[in-house]
């Protein structure tokens, strides 16, 4: 009951201590609004520079990761002894965002079109393949096929039945989008397979990793849980050259993006520091007459210090929305919504620590000389 | 009550302000200081108001001895149990009457809502109740004055210090400083006014002089 009691007075003063900050802030126009702009303009500026050079860098590095830079594919002649025991292997691997088996191409053609363009079918594996294909009980969808897929089948209204050399018929639907990771299987028809005894053959394992720096080791690990009885007959191929890539892109832009935010950040804290403490010169009289009246060395700094933070709070947010809008307006690529985040906290950290310095000379004014008369 | 021992204070050791300095100041009582200039009138004053360390002795307050309080105890203690007058107001030029008045509130983490009741009575004790929306640039001097009191007299404080708190008032407003002091001293506080006016001087209790 009495920490309730002493919580409830902590936040009835910490409110008060934020009322009393807006108020000044208030009454004194000219200076809060020169503070508002500059941690506006600080903010505004590091994120046309370097939040533009973020939102290129984040683009060059998403065209680079369309490239596959997070694939891993493994491919294995007939023969090799892969099965689709391997998913079974690698479901307790971590750093695997996706995975299918594929088995070896069948080729089929359009059951209507005797003689029809054939296209190579694969059953395939894996709990992945459902968000391609919609597979539901009693849905007599036996294969889906992609859109260039049909194209070669002749199906133009995707719909109907492939059959293969052998006579075994399949019902068809599509178009299925294709991802980027499945892209070099095109065109594509894939059987989606219900998981058995595990030795049905697999000709192709497709591995995505949750992050470009885990292909190097997650190739490792895949190589090491394949079980095939000739590892001559296997190739496992990954884009550690565009993950190299990808390190370069990200390491050379973000140390430019870097070394901008802290010359700017700097400059600016330089500034806000000089205001302020110009301010609390022009105003030694009311901290003196603070002082004097009770208010305790740390009332005054954390007067002064929440005043700042209020005004740049609203400078940042100033300053976010600002720079949103020219970059849009420029169509310059914007950079994440967390990157804006982390610039308005980082700026309204900044105007803080410009003003601790100040506050530390408000709360020393000395109410003797600040008071008397002469 | 509030009681100097053997105060002791200067700049420079070989020629102190104030040396040896003993005093009690009852409560009930107003209590001038007096003294030719430079004689450490208003100094003696921003010692008892625990706003400088005297370089000898102690200040006694209800039987604690608070010179050596640390800065934040001190704090409190101005807040708690001091209300000062200063020689020219010192009101903060861009925040309302209202606001000047309380502003002591948030130091001694008192509501506003209910501080602002008091200090309405206050303003309309002191006749300028219809200033409290206005800023101190658009009062009179003695308006100030009695605005500055009204904040000093804010929560009763059982000390009341004042440093020339007439100088700069026309004889009426003068007048109404000093009733203040009485009815305040009437309430069981100690009143200390540090002054150079001799009719001020007549109206006091006592005279202590430098």
């Amino acid at each position: 009951m009495r920490s309730r009691g002493a919580a409830l007075s902590s936040i009835r003063h910490l409110a008060a201590v934020v009322r009393e900050a807006l108020s000044t802030a208030w009454s004194q126009p000219v200076a809060s609004a020169v503070t508002v702009l500059m941690v506006a303009g600080m903010c505004a500026s590091v994120l046309l520079t370097a939040g533009r050079t973020v939102g290129a860098e984040q683009a060059v590095l998403d065209t680079i990761d369309s490239a596959g830079t997070r694939l891993i594919m493994v491919r294995a002649e007939p023969g090799a002894g892969l099965s689709e025991s391997v998913l079974t292997r690698l479901s307790d691997v971590q750093g695997i965002e996706w995975t299918a088996a594929f088995g070896p191409a069948m080729d089929v053609h359009n059951a209507s079109i005797p003689g029809g363009t054939k296209t190579p079918l694969r059953l395939a594996w894996g709990e992945d393949l459902q968000e391609l294909v919609s597979t539901q009980p009693g849905n007599p969808v036996e294969a889906w096929a992609s859109e260039a897929a049909l194209v070669q089948l002749g199906m133009v209204d995707g719909l109907g039945g492939v059959v293969d050399a052998w006579g075994n018929d399949f019902t068809l639907a599509g178009p299925i989008e294709v991802p980027e990771h499945l892209a070099s299987l095109e065109p594509l028809v894939l059987a989606p397979q219900e998981r058995g005894t595990g030795t049905a053959p697999v000709s192709i394992l497709v591995v995505v990793a949750t992050a470009p720096e885990l292909v190097t080791p997650l190739s490792r690990v895949i190589q090491s849980l394949l079980a095939v009885e000739d590892m001559s007959k296997v190739s496992v191929s990954t884009s550690e050259s565009l993950v190299a890539i990808r390190a370069v892109v990200a390491g050379e832009l973000g140390s430019h993006g870097r070394g901008l935010v802290v010359a700017i950040f700097t400059l600016t804290a330089t500034l806000v520091a000089s205001l302020l403490y110009g301010l609390v010169k022009l105003r030694r009289k009311d901290f003196g007459r603070r002082r004097a009246l009770g208010a305790s060395r740390r009332l005054v700094r954390l007067l002064l210090l929440t005043q700042i933070a209020t005004l740049a709070t609203f400078g940042a947010a100033l300053g976010c929305a600002g720079a949103a809008i020219a970059l849009t307006m420029s169509q310059d690529p914007l950079p994440s919504v967390s990157y804006f985040g982390a610039i308005a906290l980082l700026s309204v950290g900044v105007g803080v620590v410009a003003a601790s310095v100040p506050a530390w000379v408000a709360a020393r004014q000395d109410p003797l000389k600040e008071l008397r008369v002469p | 009550m509030i009681e100097a021992r053997d105060i002791t204070f200067g700049y420079d050791s070989a020629h102190p302000l104030l040396d040896g300095f003993t005093e009690s100041f009852s409560r009930g009582e107003v209590t001038a200081v007096t003294g030719p200039s430079g004689r450490g009138k208003s100094t003696l004053l921003y010692i008892l108001g625990l706003m400088l360390r005297p370089t000898g002795g102690k200040v006694v307050i209800g039987g604690v001895d608070v010179t050596s309080l640390t800065d934040l105890e001190r704090s409190r203690f101005r807040a708690h149990m001091f209300g000062f007058v200063f020689q020219d107001a010192a009101l903060d030029a861009s925040r309302t009457v209202m606001d000047n008045v309380v502003e002591t509130a948030l130091y001694r983490n008192d509501s506003r809502r209910v501080t602002q009741e008091r200090a309405r009575e206050l303003l309309s004790q002191f006749g300028v109740e219809l200033r409290a929306n206005a800023k101190p640039g658009q009062v009179s001097g003695g308006q100030a004055q009695r605005i500055a009191l009204c904040r000093a007299l804010l929560n009763s404080p059982p000390i009341l210090l004042a440093d020339e708190p007439t100088g700069n008032l026309d004889p009426a407003s003068a007048a109404a400083v000093v009733d203040a002091f009485h009815s305040h001293a009437r309430t069981g506080a100690s009143v200390i006014v540090v002054t150079h006016d001799p009719g001020l001087v007549a109206q006091c209790d006592r005279e202590v002089q430098l």
